[in-house]
């Protein structure tokens, strides 16, 4: 083998290497592989997957958590967490309900709504920067809240009979798929972008690894936090309005549960609780997959009782394995 | 042997600081059981005048039983929180026992190994949940989120979505057991809580919770079983939970699915009330006082017939409240510390 050969081997094997090391370090591409598989796999033993109508559904169920999960990464990536975003979301929506089917204008309706999620979000930020909470605590006591506020505000009844214009906003189809699919890719691709491309975004990343150090630098790091989590409010609050509008009605128990389901796949997604790490992408491929797996296990008749033991062992592998395949180093 | 100082504020060696003076202080340095006592006892007091009912036997009695599961809950978190971690799982676990109990009874299973058997669970899922965090490296935080949301799920896949009832007769009259002259719950409750509090201030295994609270690195390195130690103390989070669970499910007759759901945060706001978990530092004691706070203002809103939904209310202010009281804590002795070294 002469030397030239052996050089251009070399050069391929480099090629395939720097490959591979692209994809064990971005997150998103592995997601889509799975996805694709997984995709793959499911419509050959199933022919219902892969029809228009269940991946009407399915792109439904994602438009939702998906709003949710932008906020949430924004967080995440600066160090913090939103336990409230479910009851937020409930609350905003509850809020609207009321006001609309009372007679009041829609759009300042859903504006109010929206400043509802802002002041939640707001709240939170107050409470994690100006005192120094820790931010589970914070946004856990701040659930608790909300969910007592939305009892209270609605009086425990669901609310119906919500204007048809309203409704419109949820079941709308353009192109026959519901507009709020359209709207959450409308904002993922801004969101991912912001936090790509613009200085203020990017400060997050540097906040999420030391907020000392960021500080120091002079970002101004309990501002661009507090903007995370009002951000945050205000995208559960969308959603949750999205959601109303979509189903046509308001239910008490809306948003239970939620900020389990968001922040699992936001981990998935490869943004971590230590901050300092995450993308809008890789996030909202956490929520195609659990959607999908969700999907599927309906399809099969899985017991619904079964998918919470299936995504509670799903995110708990997912962080073990992480933490598995992080060396030491890189950890500490 | 000698019994260990019950509330290290100071390492040993170290010289006595001066304190500050700041109106808050009993608040804020190691008196808060005692402040948090003295709130108890306002409360108390302030129900008695407001209605003669709440000074009624029934009444303590039933404000004894309600806060039972709490207290146990408590009293296990309390040892997870020292170990700087924390076990959402509490509440489903709760349930779980008292369904596995009952599904046990059911099978014909005599009651004392059917109860055995819902203790086992409660100390299982404790050890997966030390397990994974100390093995796996997982944070604690979303290991139990995890293993809330599968407990949570085999509580529904067990029941099937229903509460399990018609137990039999040699299980449910167990309420009417009198050990005291007091209920069987409230004398468990109570057991504990002293048994606990006891152990941590005199068993080195249980004093060394405090060590690996100030510093898990430090502990390692003067030769404690940091991860031995850390396992225990969810796996008693496990036990303590099943034990209010089957508890619960004796007094009400039926394997509930919905048992203790919010009972993680409940167990969370007690140990912070009463200052345990930041930095290390903290007595059973502290979170059965804080517990007791949390019993008392339940019952009153039921006495004095407020709307039951301003419950979460209360309790998610009482949340920010507590960690708002447990920050400044913190902040104040490690200021007093630093002005100290200097």
């Amino acid at each position: 083998m002469s030397q030239e050969q052996r050089r251009s081997n070399r050069y391929v094997g480099g090629k395939v290497r720097k490959g591979v090391a692209l994809f064990t370090g971005r997150r998103d591409l592995q997601l889509l592989f799975l996805i694709v598989i997984s995709i793959f796999v499911v419509t050959c033993f199933t022919p219902f997957f892969f029809t228009f109508v269940n991946l009407q559904t399915l792109g439904l169920a994602v438009a939702f958590n998906g709003i949710v999960v932008i906020g949430m990464t924004f967080l995440m990536i600066a160090g913090g967490i939103d336990i409230s975003v479910g009851t937020n979301y409930g609350l905003s929506a509850i809020v609207v309900g009321l006001l609309i089917s009372s007679g009041f204008p829609i759009v300042p309706g859903i504006f109010i709504g929206l400043a509802v999620g802002a002041a939640v979000g707001l709240s939170n930020a107050f409470l994690v920067n100006s005192f120094g909470l820790s931010p589970f605590l914070a946004t856990l006591g701040m659930m608790s809240v909300c969910r007592g506020l939305l009892w209270l505000v609605c009086s425990g009844h669901s609310i119906i009979g919500l204007p048809p214009q309203f409704v419109a906003l949820g079941q709308q189809k353009l192109l026959s798929i519901q507009l709020p699919v359209y709207i959450m890719l409308a904002l993922v691709l801004v969101s991912g972008q912001l936090l790509r491309r613009t200085a203020y975004f990017r400060q997050l990343y540097y906040i999420g690894v030391s907020r000392q150090t960021a500080e120091s630098c002079g970002i101004p790091a309990a501002r661009v936090a507090g903007a995370a989590y009002v951000l945050t409010g205000v995208l559960a609050a969308l959603a949750g309005i999205l959601d109303g509008a979509r189903v046509g009605a308001i239910y008490v128990m809306t948003g239970t549960g939620m900020e389990f389901q968001v922040i699992t796949a936001a981990v998935i997604g490869g943004t971590t609780l230590s901050g300092g790490r995450g993308t809008i992408l890789g996030s909202v491929l956490g929520v195609v997959l659990m959607a999908i797996l969700s999907n599927v296990l309906n399809l099969f008749g899985v017991s619904n009782y079964w998918q919470s033991v299936f995504v509670g062992a799903i995110l708990i592998a997912v962080v073990a394995f992480d933490s598995l395949v992080t060396p030491k180093e890189a950890r500490q | 042997m000698t019994p260990h100082p019950p509330e290290p504020d100071r390492m040993p060696g170290q010289r006595r600081v001066k304190r500050p003076s700041v109106r808050l202080s009993p608040l804020l340095y190691g008196g808060q059981t005692g402040v948090l006592f003295g709130i108890d006892l306002l409360v108390m007091i302030a129900l008695t005048s407001i209605t003669p009912v709440f000074l009624a036997p029934a009444n303590l009695l039933a404000v004894g039983v309600a806060m039972a599961g709490n207290v146990l809950a408590s009293i296990g978190s309390s040892l997870v929180l020292l170990t700087g971690g924390f076990d959402l799982s509490i509440g489903s676990t709760y349930g779980l026992s008292g369904i596995v109990v009952s599904r046990a009874l059911l099978l014909g299973i005599p009651v004392v190994p059917s109860i055995l058997l819902g203790l086992l669970c409660g100390l299982s899922v404790g050890a997966v949940n030390g397990l994974i965090i100390t093995k796996l490296r997982v944070n604690p935080f979303i290991t139990t989120l995890g293993t809330m949301t599968i407990v949570r799920g085999f509580d529904y896949i067990l029941t099937r979505g229903y509460s399990i009832t018609g137990l039999p007769n040699s299980f449910t009259r167990l309420i009417y057991l009198k050990i005291l002259g007091l209920p069987p719950s409230v004398f468990v409750m109570i057991l504990a809580a002293i048994v606990a509090d006891l152990l941590m201030q005199w068993w080195r295994p249980a004093r060394q919770l405090y060590y690996i609270g100030g510093s898990a690195a430090y502990a390692r390195l003067i030769g404690i079983k940091v991860d031995r130690i850390t396992v225990a103390a969810y796996m008693i989070s496990g036990l303590t939970a099943a034990i209010g669970g089957f508890l619960f499910t004796m007094r009400t007759g039926a394997g509930s699915q919905s048992a203790g759901i919010g009972l993680e945060m409940l167990a969370l706001i007690a140990p912070f009330l009463g200052g345990v978990g930041f930095g290390g530092q903290g007595t059973i004691r502290a979170a059965f006082v804080g517990a007791t706070l949390l019993g008392l203002i339940f019952n009153g809103i039921q006495l004095l017939d407020i709307p039951l939904v301003f419950q979460d209310v209360i309790t998610g202010t009482f949340l920010i409240g507590a960690a708002l009281i447990g920050v400044t804590r913190v902040r104040r002795i490690a200021q007093m510390h630093a002005r100290g070294r200097r």
